[in-house]
């Protein structure tokens, strides 16, 4: 068991989202990890139901005392597009998950970010699984904030490939303006992209794995699973799916499960159809100097293991 | 078709999208035989690999070898022109006629491959003076006249920029119906080479290259995906050099000059013969394996322009209203297409 004196601090930046929630799930789970709150985006649903999803989750974990905070309802520039098709309406559909048993900080994720970087003693990792509107709205309030900052660990992003569209993954289609601020930050940054979030897989195996953990929680993720494979079943003709945001909580709790590589990346804003893509070169001939750490590979069967682990270990 | 095709060799080369890949698939492509050749126009600019594209052409009975039509690109065009003519020469094929083309992208930029194929454009290679001059009438014209005047539907080739196929498209728009079929070299499922984002022929004339894949033409996409996948190596050019003909010599030259250039800019033993498989997938049906995407390009001015935006996801296509457009190589086999370039030269005086 690691002293808590060790614990990395981190806060998760989140629009839960079946992923998001086992994003949560892990995070509080490991004994490597301080979540000091959990800030909440406009994202995969409308920021209401993100913030209920995030109060209703720490409910199901038994962890109200874990502060959270809503964010942005809405991207920097552009109107809130949801994925309701892939989470449904809720952000979260497909399990029956305990109403909230705590309220949001009525400070707002903004202050809640600044206060909270501001009062730790030692650099905090930012986890963002949604959108970047919050980090990025951060960044340019509070730019002096930044130095508390030691690491960004986000999920976002896909070399040269996307899924909401061809060429740009949903986080970053959201919010291009926001995630170029953050990628051009110079501030420590893995981007786990779709490159290894789909090597990061549930499929019905692991589903009867959370089944039999035997526990409510593991319930109620065979749940969520099952609704979240019904999607990738149906549109990609794949049954095992992407758990997209738990690898960047992965990749903080346990360094070396994920596998990385540093290269140059930039976000198109303006392409009419490449908008939100995240450009990843890797051209080793050109010296351009490399800003991100990109996530290539993870093992499927550690990845699950780490999954299980952590809904097991709660009542 | 499918069958025999390592497909498991398509993820990890080129990072092309694994979790979803559209499915292998029949090609649309048109292929000539030996004893019903496919008519053929090459739009190139040679280039390194484009002269053995050539060479390929000029060498193979299942081709019928219209023309060759030159536009800028690796290299200016007026020596991409005397290149081709003294390239056909050497290949003894002073009977296909080239004209000259565009000497810029439509909207009129430059963009040039020379630190890749030097200044002129065939390397440090010096090949005899062809009596061959091009054809006054110029590469647009030639092309719709040989349209025109063909009783079959033409392939065309194009393994340059794309400027000259979409001036033909858009001044001669009821010949599109006299084309079989484009087979061209360019863009990329994966990343690009020029920029992260693009390869070398689409984003010299983005604009051009949405023209064509706008037109409703039948298409077929090799990008470099596949041609990466196409490499020939020290012992193929020593295989060419020691085929002992003028020919064969020329190919060794350029191969020995790519080779030496890609060692020093990326490091490889090997350099990919990218445009010499828009040919041989016309001339071998079941060498390349390819899938049907839809291809758009982005013509924007950011860090993706000259991308060729590859959807191959059925409900993303419906969402979108978009059907494919394009077959896409996806594969090929080293080997036998080694062996095709090899055997075609040693055909060749």
């Amino acid at each position: 068991m690691t002293d808590s004196t060790t614990r990395t601090p981190v806060i998760i930046d989140c629009d839960p989202g079946h992923d998001d929630a086992m994003a949560i799930t892990l995070a509080l789970a490991r004994p490597e990890l301080e979540v000091l709150g959990i800030t909440t985006v406009g994202g995969n649903a409308t920021l209401a139901n993100t913030t209920r999803n995030a109060l209703r989750i720490l409910a199901l974990l038994g962890r109200t005392d874990v502060p959270v905070a809503a964010g942005s309802p809405d991207p920097l520039v552009r109107p809130l597009e949801t994925a309701t098709e892939v989470h449904g309406v809720s952000g979260l559909d497909g399990a029956d998950l305990p109403e909230p048993a705590s309220t949001p900080r009525p400070e707002g994720a903004l202050e809640f970010l600044r206060a909270a970087l501001d009062a730790s003693t030692e650099p905090v990792t930012l986890i963002p699984v949604g959108p970047l509107t919050n980090i990025a709205r951060l960044l340019r309030v509070y730019p002096g904030i930044a130095a508390k900052i030691g690491h960004i660990s986000l999920m976002g992003g896909g070399m040269v490939h996307g899924n909401w569209t061809p060429a740009a993954e949903f986080n970053i289609w959201v919010d291009p303006e926001a995630a170029r601020i953050v990628f051009r930050s110079g501030l420590p940054i893995t981007m786990h992209g779709l490159d290894v979030t789909h090597k990061a897989l549930f499929g019905y195996p692991e589903i009867e794995r959370l089944d039999a953990v035997g526990n409510r929680v593991g319930r109620v993720f065979a749940d969520l699973m099952r609704f979240f494979v019904r999607f990738h079943l149906e549109h990609y003709g794949i049954a095992d799916t992407p758990i997209h945001d738990a690898v960047a909580v992965a990749h903080v709790a346990l360094p070396g499960v994920v596998t990385t590589s540093p290269y140059h990346v930039d976000v198109e804003i303006n392409g009419d159809i490449t908008r939100g893509m995240t450009v990843v070169d890797r051209r080793p001939m050109l010296g351009i100097t490399p800003n991100v750490d990109v996530a290539l590979d993870i093992d499927r069967a550690t990845f699950a293991d780490l999954m299980i682990e952590a809904v097991a270990s709660y009542r | 078709m499918s069958a025999g095709f390592n497909l498991e060799a398509w993820g990890p080369v080129h990072a092309v999208p694994t979790y979803h890949r559209a499915t292998s698939g029949e090609r649309t492509a048109p292929f000539g035989t030996a004893e019903h050749p496919i008519p053929l126009i090459i739009d190139s600019d040679p280039g390194l690999d484009d002269a053995l594209a050539i060479g390929l052409a000029a060498a193979s009975p299942e081709i019928r070898f219209l023309a060759v039509t030159t536009v800028g690109g690796n290299a200016d065009v007026t020596r991409c022109t005397e290149n081709a003519l003294r390239l056909l020469h050497a290949y003894g094929r002073d009977d296909v006629p080239v004209a000259e083309g565009a000497a810029g992208a439509l909207l009129g930029s430059v963009v040039r491959a020379t630190e890749i194929h030097g200044e002129s454009g065939i390397g440090t290679t010096v090949l005899p003076g062809s009596p061959n001059a091009p054809r006054p009438e110029g590469a647009v014209a030639l092309m719709a006249r040989l349209l025109e005047e063909s009783p079959e539907p033409v392939a065309i080739a194009p393994i340059g920029p794309l400027t000259n196929v979409a001036l033909l498209l858009r001044l001669y728009p009821r010949l599109a119906a006299s084309i079989s079929h484009v087979c061209l070299m360019g863009g990329s499922i994966g990343e690009g080479n020029t920029t992260a984002s693009a390869e070398f022929n689409i984003i010299a004339d983005p604009e051009a290259a949405d023209v064509v894949f706008r037109s409703g033409v039948p298409i077929t996409m090799i990008g470099l995906d596949v041609t990466h996948q196409a490499l020939l190596d020290r012992a193929a050019a020593r295989e060419l050099r020691e085929l002992g003909t003028a020919a064969g010599r020329v190919a060794a030259d350029l191969t020995d000059y790519a080779l030496d250039r890609n060692l020093e800019w990326s490091g490889a033993a090997t350099t990919a013969i990218h445009d010499a498989v828009a040919i041989a997938h016309l001339m071998v049906p079941d060498l390349v394996a390819v899938a049907r995407y839809h291809v758009a390009v982005d013509t924007t001015h950011g860090p993706a322009r000259g991308r060729t935006v590859c959807d191959g996801l059925p409900y993303r296509l419906n969402r979108d209203g978009r059907q494919p457009n394009a077959d896409v190589g996806i594969v090929i086999d080293r080997e036998r297409f080694t062996r095709l370039l090899v055997d075609a030269f040693a055909r060749l005086p």
